[in-house]
């Protein structure tokens, strides 16, 4: 540092060149995979400091909280603002900022909307997206959109107006599986981008699970689900309860995987993307 | 973690765990999630994971030593610890190759205490703050032996200049 004589800062420079001359192996590429197939299955741990974290700032944010719908733009600002700002909070969003999928920890679970709001996928492609065919698709957007062989071709594509997400639906494959499938499974396909696009808050267990060996992270409780712009609002519009949901990543496309209640069934579809 | 896989990786190397270090890393994100609830609000994601990982390394150590005497333990950490690599930045010619090795060795023979505070500070590029949270000593304790490890050092590469390095222990 400055207060270094300049002795002990030449000795430091030299063990620094010594630094950038050691022979040292990269670590092994499949390091995050192992440690997500380790925790797979395991909860959230109990009391832990996300948890806390939106405890701390909530003091502010419960009563805005209570009233979300109105004031998620607000709150997004904050948490936006304490995730940048407080490096704890930067090092726990590396667990659950997932590609374009960032998964928020909120403590309020009565502001949930009603029950009866219930797991479906709504009918219908999302607000902002355009139905094409499935070839048009893949010749609008940048990534490679994928099928997942067990569901076979979609029913219904849509692209979104900015061509950051392709949306592909299937009706009535309830029968496919365990049989309580919602009547719409909705596969949302999301460009690789450092912005988040969706934004997720559980009140309950996040878990980790592996799709082709890779992490993988499946919501099981519905919950609120609301898609953010490039500069980080929320288009409260877009808010709606989401059931429960698988999200991977393959190839830098993040894939959100929706209206399959079984994580297993959830995970064969999504292991038969191609 | 991505982000904090290379770095974590590069400590448990350079703090001795060799051909272990990705068992280590995984170990210790592994420690580090089941632990989350314990990283204080506000505390610094980086040194508290850096300090797993070193405790990860030190477990591996006493493993190891319980079967093997202490001689044997130090001979093999030295072994453990990174060589300097042949081909040498036109940039950095200015110290030869030759020089590092040496320099390599002398640092290895600092006492612990001083080692892992120089490792922390020039091989890691960790701050002060963060080297003393990730050895969970004061951070005046951090500047103290980093003097002396650095002071110590000048004066062993003065005492052995490179050139007569050859059976150096």
């Amino acid at each position: 540092m400055s207060e270094l004589s300049p002795a002990r800062a030449e000795m430091a420079a030299q063990v620094r060149v010594l630094g950038r001359s050691l022979v040292i192996p990269p670590p092994a590429d499949d390091t995050v995979d192992v440690v997500m197939a380790r925790l797979a299955h395991e909860p959230a741990p109990a009391g832990s400091s996300w948890k806390r974290l939106f405890a701390t700032i909530s003091d502010t944010g419960r009563r805005l909280l209570a009233r979300w719908r109105l004031a998620t733009a607000v709150l997004v600002a904050v948490l936006v603002a304490f995730f940048v700002a407080s490096p704890a909070g930067a090092g726990i969003r590396e667990w659950l900022g997932f590609g374009a999928v960032v998964v928020v920890q909120d403590e309020s679970p009565d502001t949930a909307a009603d029950p009866s709001a219930g797991p479906s996928v709504p009918a219908g492609l999302p607000a902002g997206t355009t139905e094409v065919s499935l070839s048009q698709a893949r010749s609008m957007v940048t990534f490679g959109v994928g099928v997942p062989a067990a569901l076979g071709d979609p029913d219904r594509v849509g692209v979104s107006d900015d061509q950051r997400v392709v949306v592909l639906q299937w009706q009535d494959v309830g029968s496919a599986g365990g049989g309580v499938a919602s009547p719409l499974v909705q596969l949302d396909q999301i460009a690789g981008s450092p912005d988040p696009y969706y934004v997720k808050k559980v009140f309950d267990d996040v878990q980790f699970t592996t799709v082709n060996g890779r992490e993988a992270v499946w919501l099981e409780k519905p919950h609120p689900i609301v898609v953010v712009d490039p500069s980080g609002v929320e288009l409260t519009q877009t808010a709606r309860q989401s059931g429960p949901s698988l999200i991977w990543q393959r190839s830098g496309v993040t894939l959100r995987l929706e209206g399959v209640p079984d994580l297993e069934q959830a995970v064969a579809i999504a292991q038969s993307v191609q | 973690m991505r982000r904090y896989t290379p770095i974590a990786h590069r400590t448990a190397v350079l703090l001795g765990a060799g051909a272990d270090a990705d068992d280590v890393v995984q170990e210790a994100f592994v420690k580090a999630y089941r632990a989350l609830g314990s990283l204080r609000d506000g505390a610094p994601f980086r040194p508290w994971l850096l300090r797993i990982v070193a405790n990860e390394t030190k477990n591996l150590h006493r493993s190891t030593g319980r079967r093997l005497n202490r001689e044997r333990r130090a001979d093999d950490q030295r072994a453990a610890f990174p060589a300097v690599h042949g081909t040498v930045d036109p940039a950095e010619l200015a110290i030869s190759q030759q020089e590092q090795d040496h320099l390599r060795d002398e640092l290895l023979n600092l006492p612990q205490p001083q080692r892992l505070v120089v490792i922390c500070r020039y091989l890691l590029d960790l701050d002060e703050a963060e080297t003393a949270a990730l050895l969970g000593i004061a951070r005046g304790t951090v500047k103290s032996r980093s003097s002396r490890g650095l002071d110590r050092l000048r004066a062993s590469l003065s005492a052995h200049p490179a050139r007569s390095e050859v059976g150096h222990e």
